[in-house]
């Protein structure tokens, strides 16, 4: 029995060293390889070269990837949101509670390259908007949508319902409710949720690539203009082959940063909410 | 005395298992009546038949009727009805926000009163359960950071910032020390001067303390109701005996 248990703890702290020695070996082989690409110029400059990308910078792709994610949380986070404050709050029926939870899960379940599929028909194609940010972001919104949807649920289900019935002791409404308690309440988990979200959009790049992002374009200053992206950046980098690959690399190590940074913050930001407000 | 409140022939039941049993009784303006009884027996979903949230729940079957001043609750709005009848939970629950906040949240909900009014207010509720002293200097501070028994006052200030004619409370004092207890009790005998009190309580010697009458209720039923003297001088029904001994519940 004893040896059986330590052989069991061996297994798990082995599985978790080895886990986190991936993690850090793969940020650590990034960044090494990528620091000495990026610079103030690389930040701040358009790419250039015989081969482009070779030479130059990222900027309108750091910018064109900003604009889709931006966009794709405002299009998929509103009604994640609205659908997790419908399903907790108003839904009374539970076969409605179920359709919803199933249509969802069936969203998250969308092989993301089928909803640049689905984008590129209907919105490129039939309703005509061409290849922009907006179409991108239609099919990067419905990507994040059960993403962040999930994470409002479960933050509304873990409200103490005495708080909830508390309200509507007073006579209050379920809007004035889910206003002015439910939604500030779970400030911290929205606000994080909707970041996390906004990584996982800014790293695909499957539902973009016939919707929206482009090899080059300028910084794009509206919706309904296609603009760059760093990961599709990233994917014709490495496929123009080693002439690119310091460049790539470097790219890599830009989006790697903001999304950790992103990662970082919205952590921090959760967790200084949630100690703000609990006891002692 | 007036009969604030008449419960008629009330019944209901969850998926077809009675949790209230054909109930008939009246509740006396500006007094207070405790609620007693074995747990599980029903004192919750009686209140929340009273201020009518019970009408509202998915899995309840209800009929019968509750009137409020003679008019029956099911033809007052769901809001008025909860407006002018409070109700505290058993586990203080405090919003997550500051002791202001907490007390204007109802009635920036039921009008637009001026900043004046809503500090007034504020004051007002926290005097009546003795909160002013303890936290006048800190009306800033999250509600969360309060003790267990201040919070449970604070949740009792909440309800009386939208001034219900009734106050139910449901096992207050079930999770505070003794001394929070006394201070409850003790607030709570304040407010019957022009509130009517309702309590259901799992302590008979809280009832005994406080009540002006009582409903021992029985699964489901209503086996005996009097005034408080009488009810625990000299119980009439065998039930009610064993619970004020101790043997059941
Ligand atoms: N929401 C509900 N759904 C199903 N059954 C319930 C619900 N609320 C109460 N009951 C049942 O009704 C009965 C009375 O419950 P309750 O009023 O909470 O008792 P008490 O407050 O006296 O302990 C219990 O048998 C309980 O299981
Ligand atoms: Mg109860």
């Amino acid at each position: 029995m004893k040896t059986k248990d330590k052989l069991i703890r061996l297994w798990a702290y082995g599985s978790m060293a080895a886990v986190l020695a991936i993690i850090a070996f793969l940020f650590l082989y990034v960044f090494a390889r990528g620091y000495k690409t990026v610079s103030w110029e690389f930040l701040t400059k358009a790419p250039a070269g015989a081969v482009l990308g070779m030479e130059g910078g990222i900027f309108p792709a750091i910018m064109g990837s900003l604009a889709f994610t931006l966009t794709a949380v405002v299009i998929g986070g509103i009604p994640a949101v609205a659908a997790a404050v419908f399903v907790v709050f108003y839904c009374k029926s539970k076969v409605v509670g179920t359709v919803i939870k199933m249509i969802i899960e069936c969203i998250a379940g969308i092989p993301s390259i089928v909803l640049g599929l689905f984008s590129y028909s209907l919105f490129v194609r039939d309703l005509q908007w061409g290849r922009c940010i907006l179409s991108a972001s239609m099919a990067l919104g419905i990507m994040v949508l059960p993403f962040i949807e999930v994470r409002a649920e479960k933050a509304f289900r873990e409200l103490p319902p005495s708080m909830i019935a508390s309200s509507y002791a007073l006579g209050c409404s379920r809007f004035y409710t889910v206003s002015r308690i439910v939604l500030p309440a779970c400030r911290g988990e929205l606000v994080s949720g909707i970041i996390l979200g906004a990584c996982y959009a800014m790293g695909a790049t499957a539902p973009m690539i016939f919707t929206g992002a482009v090899a080059f374009a300028k910084v794009p200053t509206g919706l309904l203009q296609p603009a760059m992206a760093l990961p599709l950046h990233l994917y014709l980098l490495i496929a123009q082959g080693a002439t690119s690959l310091d460049t790539a690399f470097g790219t890599a190590f830009v989006m790697m940063a903001l999304i950790l940074i992103s990662n970082i913050l919205a952590t921090l930001y959760a967790r200084r909410r949630s100690s703000q407000w609990t006891r002692s | 005395m007036d009969q604030i409140i008449k419960i008629q022939q009330l019944s209901a039941s969850y998926d077809g298992k009675p949790a209230l049993k054909n109930i008939t009784a009246e509740i006396p303006e500006n007094r207070i009546t405790a609620i007693i009884g074995p747990s599980g027996c029903g004192k919750s979903t009686l209140l929340r038949a009273i201020n009518g949230l019970l009408w509202q729940e998915a899995g309840a079957a209800v009929s019968g009727s509750v009137l409020l001043c003679g008019t029956d609750t099911k033809t007052i709005s769901p809001e008025e009805l909860r407006r002018r009848i409070g109700l505290v939970f058993q586990t203080p629950s405090p919003f997550p926000f500051s002791i202001y906040k907490n007390l204007t949240y109802g009635p920036l909900y039921f009008g637009h009163p001026t900043k004046a009014q809503l500090q007034a207010r504020a004051e007002e509720v926290l005097k009546a359960t003795g909160l002013y002293e303890e936290v006048k200097n800190d009306m800033k501070k999250s509600a969360l950071k309060l003790s267990g028994g201040q919070q449970q006052r604070l949740c009792i200030a909440r309800a009386l910032t939208v001034d219900p004619q009734v106050l139910l409370l449901d096992e207050p004092c079930s999770a505070l020390d003794v001394k929070n207890t006394q201070i409850i009790e003790e607030l709570l005998l304040q407010m019957k001067k022009d509130r009517t009190v309702v309590i259901v309580t799992h302590n008979i010697a809280q009832a005994q303390r406080i009540a002006d009458k009582v409903l021992f209720l029985y699964e489901g039923s209503l086996l005996e109701e009097g005034s408080a003297e009488e009810l625990f001088a000299c119980p009439r029904h065998e039930k009610t005996k064993e619970f004020l001994s101790g043997r059941i519940g």
